[in-house]
């Protein structure tokens, strides 16, 4: 939650260091980021920080495969046991699995998922149907555009 | 008595009957008297009493020695006539030794004699016998039988010269009607005092005799027309050719008309005919040196360099006529004469060639050009009939230039048949004055070779030859240079004649031509040096000596040839051919091939089949054509080559195809390219590109901290500034993925093409494909974002302004628009919407098959609403055609009949990642195991192995599942699409 005239707390999971350099460099008024690498450590910060809110990748294939969540054994399963195929779902898709670990551990604010549903408007519509709180922010968005996605998901939180 | 007195009678009467013409001569015995062949028969008084038994009543012996004598004359005669010669000369010899010197006996014998000696054998004896005649019967046989000695000596070679010529002065002295006295004495006398000055050389008495013949000839030519006879044409040849020599021209031209008018078509008529040709010549020569009295008229010198220009450039035409109009002016013109002949001879009229050729040379005898062409003329267009004038006007040519050795080879050539030792000697001489690599050089040796003789002596020197223009010099001068070339030509004393023309160069220190003869004298003593210097010191005199520029030329060839260059140009400037083609070879030998060429081109020009270097011209001709034509190939090669190269980088830079033409011709590989554009989209785009432009207008505002921003982007589009110095190589070679992100770019561009070429095409994103041209474009534009902190800070406002603008339009490429391109490259593309009637149809064609005829197979039952997939349409019918058919197959096998075949389409969605799946559930009633494994295993029987490996190419999958009411279902599961909105 934001602190009282203070900045708001932003959990940036990302496989990298892309998010984190670019959010506190071009969106940095008023904000301050944290990072978590892997969902097993977001879930971690997100309970014990309780930041404002959890800006969260979508792929993670810098992580190593071990830290990466999911069953991987039904993935394999659907993917006609092409454990390379699974593989690279799981990762394509661990920002989804990380936000449900979150919500699995009690986390309850608010996630902007970094991923342009624009032309999966029904998938966002499923998966927000479930997680209210979750929102999303595209890929292309500019530093302004994330300022503003940022600060209407905290509205929508309150 | 009476007995004796009628032998007597009858011998008498035989003595008297042999008064008739001298017998013809025949084989004579060695020695008088001559032993006889045969025993001869017994005839009276040869009995060993003697005569004095045969007339025993003469007893006074001087009468019986009469007797005996006519006797013996009396056998001789019948002995004559029977032909028994030898027993006539015996009795004739019997007769002689009763009666010496008698005048019957002694001319009896000396006939028989000689008709025993064979045709024109000296008939020694016999002429020895009549030359007793003059002793013993002065008045009587001596006369009348002097003919027939005269005759007789001239078997004789020079036995009797000396008596044969007082003889013939003796009867030439006598009136002509004088008996004995041989009609043609005169003529005879004139050969044989003509034969005994040749034996005296030079002498005065030789001359003398010479003299004494023309008068002989002259009274025999003058006998002869008053007795109306005609005179022999040897006669009358000798003595036109005795006018000639001694310079009368004009009584020679008379005697040869005489000669031609009384024997034509006589063999010397033909020659007369020819020399009188010649006279003429002179005559015309004589009257127009005699008219001209100095050189050529302004207007004559002007058409003649008009004609020269014309001939250089190969105009005969214009040469001719000009040359003609030069002549016409001043006849006397020996240059122009010479340059119409060589007109005459290139136009193919060889006649008239010759003519003015040896016009030319009359008038200058010493022309070596105007020889050189005559006996080329002759050695190539006279069919060997001139190969004597050929020769002998070469050889004057080589005497005059001896440095033209190419003109030995050619000597060497002629004189091969007739003259194997001077011509072996010519080619030695050709092949010690040229080196090994010489073109004709191997010729040569071979021509060499093949004369078997060896030669027995060097050639001796050649004689040098007085200048022609002396008639133009100081008259002492003039008889020094003649001093000078008598030392040579006599003596062939060098030194004699260097000295004696070195005196003449001080006197006359300003005058060429002793300069010219000084250096020809050092050129013949061997001593190039000082040739070089006088020609050099003449050429300072005057410069535009043609014929001393080719000769220095020449001399430097070999040594030094940069100094002869400039030598050998001016004299082909000058009209040299010679020079113009020994400049084209020594240009070739300094490699300066084009230059050579363009020199043998003006040669080939210039010259004609009758100059000295024409073979060679046109073999050097072959052979630069060859050179150059292998030059051209092989820069043509290389020059393609070099052209290939920017062809091919353009060609490889414009060809190929778009990611859209791509995903066209080869729809299969839809799958990679869209994991690989995901990946653009997801690596590349989403974390760099989405902040360019607030970089771009931080910059353009100069906020604080915008420089640091603009360094970070900087940095993560390009990798750290170490390794920025690789800007100057194409984007291309930076497709690594530790460039920073437009490495990994490059990369992900790289492996689309690779995806392209596996499936059969070229991909050129780089040129081709609006849109990642625009993106690299983009990047590129970008790459001196880095540079910001290095500028100074005085640039650096306007650099953050060109900065910022690259920023702003780089991220309006490379931002939103960019994703929603490469979004729309794949999301129009492979999308299928499977329904139940896809199902059915694919259904229909199954059951269709031959294997199925005949079965039983009930109507499928379809249920459930379809979706949207992406699929390849084809994929997906083999995907639905193989997994119903197996199902039916096995229902065939396992099933219950009628076969029924249902199927379910079915929407699943996934929790978690929210994606929605459709699940194709094929249920049958077949009773044959089957598993997951097998159906994914490649031991799956009727191309379920290939099932699954399309199923897999689009994030499908297979599964066996139970199934209510079936036996079982295979699943087929595939991730829906969303239609895109808007």
């Amino acid at each position: 939650m934001s602190e009282a005239g203070g900045a708001v707390h932003v959990l940036v999971v990302e496989d990298g260091d892309e998010y984190m350099t670019n959010l506190s460099t071009f969106v940095a008024d008023g904000m301050r980021y944290t990072q978590a690498k892997s969902g097993e450590e977001a879930c971690a910060l997100a309970i014990r920080e309780r930041p404002d809110l959890v800006y969260l990748d979508m792929r993670f294939d810098r992580t190593p495969v071990e830290a990466l969540l999911g069953d991987f054994v039904s993935l394999t399963a659907r993917f006609n046991g092409d454990v390379a195929r699974a593989r690279s779902f799981q990762q394509d898709n661990q920002g989804l699995f990380i936000l449900r670990a979150l919500r699995d551990a009690g986390y309850v604010g608010p996630v902007i998922l970094s991923y342009d549903f624009a032309s999966e408007e029904r998938r966002f519509r499923a998966l927000s149907a479930r997680d209210p709180a979750l929102s999303y922010c595209p890929d292309y968005a500019n530093a302004s555009e994330i300022r503003a996605r940022i600060l209407a998901a905290l509205q929508r939180a309150r | 008595m009476l007995r004796a007195t009628a032998l007597l009678v009858t011998l008498l009467v035989g003595a008297r009957a042999y008064a008739g013409p001298p017998p013809t001569r025949a084989a004579e015995p060695d020695e008088l008297p001559a032993p006889p062949v045969d025993p001869p028969p017994t005839e009276p008084g040869e009995t060993d009493g003697g005569w004095a038994s045969e007339f025993p009543g003469v007893t006074d012996p001087q009468e019986l020695r009469a007797l005996e004598f006519d006797i013996h004359m009396s056998r001789a005669q019948r002995y004559e006539r029977e032909n028994k010669y030898t027993e006539a000369i015996r009795e004739y010899s019997a007769a002689l030794k009763l009666q010496r010197g008698d005048p019957g006996a002694l001319r009896g014998r000396a006939y028989l004699l000689a008709k025993k000696v064979k045709e024109e054998q000296c008939p020694r004896k016999a002429i020895e016998d009549l030359k007793l005649l003059r002793t013993h019967d002065p008045r009587g046989l001596w006369l009348e039988e002097r003919p027939t000695l005269f005759a007789w000596m001239a078997d004789c070679e020079d036995r009797y010269q000396e008596e044969r010529l007082n003889l013939a002065v003796e009867l030439a002295a006598e009136d002509a009607e004088s008996p004995g006295r041989p009609p043609d004495i005169q003529y005879t006398l004139a050969e044989l005092r003509l034969r005994r000055a040749d034996t005296l050389g030079s002498s005065r008495e030789s001359r003398a005799l010479r003299d004494e013949a023309l008068a002989d000839l002259e009274r025999y030519r003058q006998e002869c027309k008053d007795t109306e006879r005609v005179p022999k044409a040897r006669a009358l040849d000798r003595l036109a050719r005795m006018y000639h020599d001694q310079g009368d021209t004009q009584r020679a031209i008379a005697v040869y008309k005489e000669l031609i008018d009384a024997y034509p078509g006589h063999d010397l008529s033909r020659g007369a005919q020819k020399e009188l040709g010649e006279l003429q010549l002179e005559v015309e020569l004589a009257k127009l040196e005699k008219e001209q009295g100095g050189k050529p008229s302004p207007e004559a010198r002007a058409s003649f360099d008009r004609a020269s220009a014309a001939l250089m450039r190969g105009d005969l035409i214009t040469a001719e006529s000009e040359l003609e109009r030069t002549i016409e002016d001043s006849p006397w013109f020996q240059r122009a004469r010479y340059a119409l002949g060589v007109v005459y001879a290139r136009q193919g009229r060889h006649t008239k060639a010759v003519k003015e050729l040896k016009m030319a040379i009359r008038l200058d005898r010493f022309d070596y050009e105007a020889h050189m062409t005559l006996g080329l003329l002759y050695a190539k267009k006279f069919a060997g009939a001139e190969d004597a004038s050929a020769i002998e006007h070469l050889e004057k040519a080589l005497e005059l230039r001896p440095d033209l050795y190419q003109l030995r080879l050619l000597l060497g050539d002629l004189l091969a048949r007739s003259n194997r030792e001077l011509a072996r000697l010519h080619y030695q001489k050709f092949l010690d004055s040229i080196s090994a690599d010489h073109p004709d050089y191997e010729r040569a040796s071979e021509a060499l070779r093949g004369l078997e003789l060896q030669a027995n002596e060097d050639v001796s020197a050649i004689p040098l030859r007085p200048p022609g223009d002396l008639r133009r010099l100081d008259p002492e001068l003039q008889r020094m240079i003649n001093e000078a070339y008598l030392r040579v030509g006599d003596d062939g004393d060098w030194s004699q004649a260097d000295k004696i023309l070195t005196r003449a160069l001080q006197k006359f220190p300003g005058e060429i031509a002793v300069l010219n003869e000084l250096a020809k004298v050092a050129y013949a003593d061997n001593r190039p040096g000082d040739a070089r210097q006088y020609w050099e010191r003449s050429l300072a005199l005057q410069e535009d000596q043609r014929e001393v520029h080719e000769r220095l030329g020449i001399l430097l060839a070999r040594e030094l040839p940069d100094e002869a260059m400039p030598h050998l140009r001016r004299s082909a400037e000058l009209g040299s051919t010679t020079a113009r083609f020994l400049l084209a070879r020594l240009l070739r030998e300094q490699y300066s091939l084009l230059e050579a060429s363009r020199q043998l081109d003006r040669y080939l020009t210039e010259a004609s089949d009758y100059d000295l270097h024409w073979e060679r011209a046109q073999q050097f001709r072959k052979d630069l054509d060859e050179l150059f034509l292998k030059i051209y190939v092989g820069a043509g090669f290389f020059g393609l080559l070099l052209l290939s190269i920017p062809i091919i980088r353009i060609y490889g830079r414009f060809r190929g195809a778009s990611l859209a033409q791509l995903l066209e011709r080869a729809p299969t590989s839809f799958p990679e390219v869209a994991r690989i554009l995901s990946l653009i989209r997801h690596e590349i785009l989403k974390h760099n590109t989405a902040f360019l432009s607030d970089v771009g207008r931080a910059l353009e505002v100069d906020e604080p901290g915008a420089e640091n921003r603009a360094a970070i982007v900087a940095r993560r589009l390009f990798g750290e500034p170490g390794r920025k110095r690789r800007k100057r190589q194409s984007a291309r070679d930076l497709s690594t993925r530790d460039q920073g992100i437009y490495g990994r770019f490059l990369g992900y561009v790289d492996e689309l093409e690779q995806v392209a070429r596996s499936h059969g095409v070229t991909l050129n994103l780089h040129r081709k494909d609006p849109i990642f041209s625009a993106m690299i474009r983009a990047f590129e534009e970008l790459r001196d974002l880095g540079e910001l902190q290095h500028v100074s800070a005085s640039a650096r406002t306007s650099k953050k302004l060109e900065l910022s603008r690259k920023l702003l339009r780089a991220g309006h490429v490379l931002g939103r628009k960019a994703f929603e391109r490469l979004s729309s490259v794949i999301q129009s593309l492979c999308i299928v919407e499977v329904t139940r009637d896809t199902l059915r149809e694919v259904f229909n064609l199954v059951i269709a098959e031959s294997q199925f005829l005949g079965v039983e197979i009930a109507p499928p039952e379809i249920d459930g609403d379809g979706a949207a997939i992406r699929v390849f349409r084809t994929d997906l019918d083999d995907i639905f055609t193989n997994v119903l058919r197996n199902s039916l197959h096995s229902s065939v096998l396992y099933a219950p009949r009628p076969l029924r075949i249902g199927i379910d389409l079915v929407t699943e969605m996934d929790e978690i990642t929210g994606l929605s799946t459709l699940a194709v559930r094929i249920k049958d009633q077949s009773s044959e195991k089957l598993s997951n494994e097998m159906l994914r295993g490649r031991y799956v029987e009727r191309g379920m192995g290939i099932t699954a490996d399309l199923l897999s190419r689009y994030d499908g999958s297979i599964a066996v599942e139970p199934e209510p009411g079936w036996q079982k279902a295979v699943v087929l599961r595939f991730f829906t699409v969303e239609e895109v909105s808007g």
